[in-house]
């Protein structure tokens, strides 16, 4: 298995709606650029540009099968961003910061 | 589904019945979260609403004691119709107040699949930091 890509790359393939919509529907269904394409309101060309971003990402994986190119769903890739807890830990600490601030600025006046 | 809590205590120089204004008043919620449509004094069910002004924040206030307790249902737009619990307890002390945040019910694993992908725009940047990313997109 190759290692794990940077982060940014992850981060960037997903930042993306339509990609996230690439992701969904390739969640358990291997697919080719055609397949992935139908559905979507634009060209193959684009759709493929998406797939390679994702591939960067490490977010799926390609596989050559005859003239296709296989595409399938790589869920491993998205372990960096599975932990919830560290986003909602930094969250909470950013907004009670932001409370004490308000609060005892409020206090003194 | 295994979840996880996070739980948070902070003193603030102030007595409770202004913290719990901060927790409650929509007034002083916009100042440090999101404003709320209506004050979380009651149980019932609430509403953050994004720039949009389409719900970013909502759930059901559970039980709003004035000045100790507040518990309320939890989700957000990201977080793809999970509901979370919250609850803030307030204790008066010699500096001001106590406060405790317990934040439940946070999916670890796999589960999160699905609230990534639920992920668009207006949210609150902390949960979009992830965002930052796609600069060069």
């Amino acid at each position: 298995m190759p290692p794990a890509p940077p982060e940014q790359l992850v981060f960037r393939a997903l930042a993306d709606p339509t990609r996230r919509d690439i992701l969904l529907k390739l969640r358990g269904h291997e697919m080719t650029i055609a397949e992935v394409a139908d559905g979507f309101d634009m060209t193959r060309a684009a759709v493929k540009k998406h797939l390679t971003m994702l591939s960067d990402g490490g977010l799926i994986e390609v596989q050559a099968r005859g003239r296709e190119r296989i595409n399938r769903l790589n869920p491993a890739a998205l372990s960096p961003l599975r932990d919830w807890l560290s986003i909602f830990d930094e969250f909470w600490e950013d907004k009670l910061a932001a409370l004490k601030t308000a609060v005892e600025k409020d206090t003194k006046t | 589904m295994t979840t996880h809590a996070i739980e948070k205590t902070l003193i603030l120089a102030a007595p409770p019945a202004d913290v719990w204004a901060f927790l409650t008043d929509p007034d002083k919620l916009e100042i440090w979260f999101h404003r709320p449509q209506t004050a979380l004094t009651q149980p019932g069910p609430y509403s953050m609403p994004g720039e949009d002004g389409e719900p970013l924040v909502w759930g059901d206030v559970r039980e709003a004691t004035a000045h100790s307790r507040l518990s309320m249902s939890f989700t957000a737009r990201p977080m793809g119709g999970l509901m979370t619990e919250v609850t803030w307890t307030l204790t008066a002390v010699e500096a001001g107040t106590r406060l405790h945040l317990l934040h439940d019910g946070i999916p670890a694993g796999a589960e999160a699949f699905g609230l990534l992908t639920a992920f668009d725009g207006g949210w609150d940047d902390h949960l979009v930091r992830l965002r930052k990313a796609s600069v060069a997109d």
